[in-house]
């Protein structure tokens, strides 16, 4: 790495880190959508467009995930051992924000739990006599939050990455 | 105060001690890793309050912990203590603030609710263009009084707000009911807003005319009894007076009869210190007394008034009783029988009930039934048709007609006037269980709900006659709830239409329900006396004599 600045090499490995792994979650739920659709009909109640809403807006949450994660990366630098951490991290985040109601704002908190206003989907149902409940959910997420969530992603995430920065400049000199 | 947030300063407070000691330590034991420790405040303070949710009393245990990674980004000892103690300190703060502050964790987002609820409500409320409402216009109206009301933090004021805007649907289904408080919350916001009370409760009578009813017995001595015709209330007629009252606007009356008949009612809650009553004394001349107030709470006395004219025969829920030689009462209280039928949508096990009491009864002699509903809370349609089948003459008889429902758009389509269109007709066979008797139909207007829908069914029998002071509520919509962080709002949103289409049982803009009773009993001197004096059930007494013609 001699002749380079601290800074370029950093960007170098954090961005193409981050840049592949937003490529690779998002082709995972891209590839598990299509087979289920495969699989089963789409049904009415999720349009397309809104589907294609709501995995882009997922775009910006692995972006803030795949920022932590070059960050905890650059402190453990063992990958099974990174592994271990990130594992354990997203549990542990994970199982609060799945337990906990909290409101939305709250749930921008973590990139964890930000997930859960992408895969939560108001619901109003009607029913007439002698018939079935007929559920309606709202195919997209509201403009006012996905801008929050995207805007929130991408702050965590370039904090995130200035941490790892930091943190890297200090111990590479040492 | 809340654990979390004691935890969170305690544990920060913690921290800041501990890093200030670990400051020596990292000089003399050079290690890039150690600046970790210095993030480790700011991501338990992110987790803890991932738990507890975010608190304006505790931004400075916030502000202090995210002050603490400074340590991160300087190496220096002095540094690295001054920055411990200064966020120490801005920790410590949030402890007095949070205890000192009267609205710590105590900031009911009322507005966050109004705009919640009305954003679906007038998404999917059923009659809006049948009642024609004009959702922008009472946005304009009610969103700056919650914003008011989320400043003040006045939960009994967000209540009475949350019933006027409901009462402008003039629907029994629009509702909303508070999280917190039960019953005496209720109470304290009755207590309130109905006003103060002077001795009695005025009502509009049958003739035209205002009585003085449920009197209290220090102004006996005036002359004013029950049943006292009054001409004035401070002044003003009583209809008059009655819309001083805070409560005017929330009144639950969706039919205008239902409205008419309870004019009045809230005006013996109005004025001041005192109030002035101008009455038509026993000897026929025409008084005028200033009542004092006897207290500030009007609902007590109201209630009780209410308690009376709606007591229904008092038996069980769908009990048998034999009331004389020849007719018995089944009271039905609700419209629900058991969680199984609920669950299942079948009452059958319930027809087999009644059917064995009854056919006991009619083998003691009992030709007549009355059916009590007088304040039947609604339930399952499923259960009127029940009910209305066991009674019913042989033959087809019609209920009501589902709206079509679109799967795929996942809508009620609509014709090109707006209206919904009519889909599959509900019908039901009737057994006939009395043979030739008689079977007369009590209401009342807090009969709602499926109570409207039974009697809408049943009145058209040849061998009912549906009987009482007043119409039913008026609603016949199925009921969708939304949650909010402060209580629940229910509304109409599943439709239910007649034969030709129109809307079921609910009024339009002419206030008049399409459910009718066929004797209207008059509110006279006569019900006046029995129902205030005598306690008696004075409509089941006009039924049974109704019933022995």
């Amino acid at each position: 790495m001699s002749g380079r600045l601290r800074s370029q090499s950093y960007a170098a490995r954090a961005v193409i880190s981050v840049i592949l792994s937003c490529i690779v979650s998002i082709l995972m739920i891209v590839l598990m959508i299509v087979t289920s659709l495969m699989l089963y009909p789409h049904g009415s109640s999720l349009t397309d467009s809104a589907l294609v809403q709501r995995v882009l807006l997922m775009i910006p949450l692995f972006i803030r995930l795949s920022c932590f994660f070059v960050f905890v990366s650059y402190i453990v630098k063992k990958p099974i051992a990174v592994f271990g951490v990130c594992y354990a991290i997203m549990m542990l985040l994970g199982g609060i924000s799945v337990s906990e109601g909290g409101s939305i704002k709250s749930a921008m908190l973590t990139g964890f739990s930000s997930f859960k206003n992408v895969c939560h989907f108001d619901e109003w149902y009607t029913y007439g006599l002698n018939t079935p409940e007929y559920h309606v959910y709202e195919p997209y997420v509201d403009s006012k939050t996905a801008a929050l969530m995207v805007i929130v992603s991408l702050a965590a995430g370039a904090l995130y990455l200035f941490l790892g920065y930091s943190f890297f400049h200090r111990d590479d000199i040492e | 105060m809340n654990n979390y947030d004691l935890a969170l300063i305690g544990a920060e407070l913690l921290f800041c001690l501990l890093l200030w000691l670990f400051a020596g330590y990292a000089e003399k034991v050079l290690s890039a890793k150690f600046r970790l420790l210095y993030l480790v405040p700011a991501v338990v303070c992110l987790m803890i309050t991932l738990m507890a949710g975010t608190e304006p009393c505790m931004a400075g245990a916030y502000i202090g912990s995210a002050g603490l990674a400074f340590g991160f980004f300087r190496d220096e000892k002095k540094l690295r203590r001054i920055s411990s103690v200064i966020c120490a300190a801005v920790i410590a703060i949030s402890l007095p603030v949070c205890l000192l502050d009267g609205d710590y964790r105590n900031r009911p987002d009322y507005l966050g609710d109004f705009e919640k609820a009305y954003a679906s409500i007038s998404k999917h409320y059923a009659l809006t263009k049948h009642k024609q409402i004009d959702w922008n216009e009472l946005y304009k109206k009610y969103r700056p009084q919650f914003a008011e009301v989320t400043k003040t933090r006045d939960k009994y004021y967000n209540l009475l707000l949350w019933k006027r805007f409901c009462a402008e649907m003039y629907d029994g289904h629009v509702g909303y009911a508070p999280n917190k408080g039960g019953e005496e919350f209720s109470d304290e916001v009755k207590h309130r807003y109905y006003g103060n009370d002077y001795g009695l409760v005025i009502m509009h009578t049958s003739d035209g005319g205002y009585a003085a009813l449920c009197v209290d017995d220090s102004l006996k001595s005036l002359g004013i009894r029950n049943g006292t015709r009054v001409i004035s209330w401070n002044g003003e007629s009583p209809d008059e007076a009655d819309k001083h009252s805070e409560i005017y606007d929330c009144r639950p009356f969706f039919d205008r009869e239902n409205e008419d008949f309870y004019k009045g009612m809230l005006a013996a809650g109005t004025g001041g210190e005192t109030a002035e009553l101008r009455f038509i004394a026993d000897d026929g001349s025409e008084q005028t007394v200033t009542l004092p107030q006897l207290s500030d709470n009007y609902s007590e006395r109201f209630e009780d008034f209410s308690k009376k004219i709606h007591k229904g025969h008092e038996a069980a829920h769908l009990s048998v009783t034999k009331v004389n030689d020849a007719t018995a009462c089944l009271r039905i209280k609700f419209m629900a029988y058991d969680s199984n039928s609920s669950q299942n949508d079948d009452h059958t096990g319930m027809k087999f009930e009644i059917r064995d009491k009854v056919a006991a009864l009619m083998d003691e002699g009992v030709k007549n039934l009355v059916i009590d509903c007088r304040s039947n809370s609604g339930g399952s349609g499923d259960m009127v048709k029940g009910i209305a089948s066991l009674f019913a003459p042989e033959g087809e008889h019609y209920y009501c007609t589902n709206p079509v429902w679109d799967k795929d758009k996942a809508c009620y389509p609509t014709d090109e006037n707006g209206d919904y269109l009519p889909g599959e007709e509900i019908t039901f066979n009737g057994e006939n269980l009395l043979g030739s008797g008689k079977i007369i139909l009590l209401v009342n207007d807090e009969c709602a709900s499926a109570g409207d829908h039974i009697t809408k069914v049943m009145r058209g029998m040849e061998n009912v006659t549906v009987m009482g002071f007043t119409k039913p509520a008026g609603v016949g919509q199925g009921v969708y709830g939304i949650e909010l962080e402060n209580g629940s709002l229910s509304y109409s949103s599943a439709v239910m239409l007649d034969r030709d289409g129109s809307i079921f049982i609910d009024a339009g803009t002419d206030r008049r329900s399409t459910d009718d009773i066929d004797i209207k009993v008059p509110f006279d001197d006569a019900a006046i006396h029995a129902i205030f004096d005598e306690d008696r059930d004075y409509l089941l007494e006009l039924a049974l004599e109704k019933l022995g013609q």
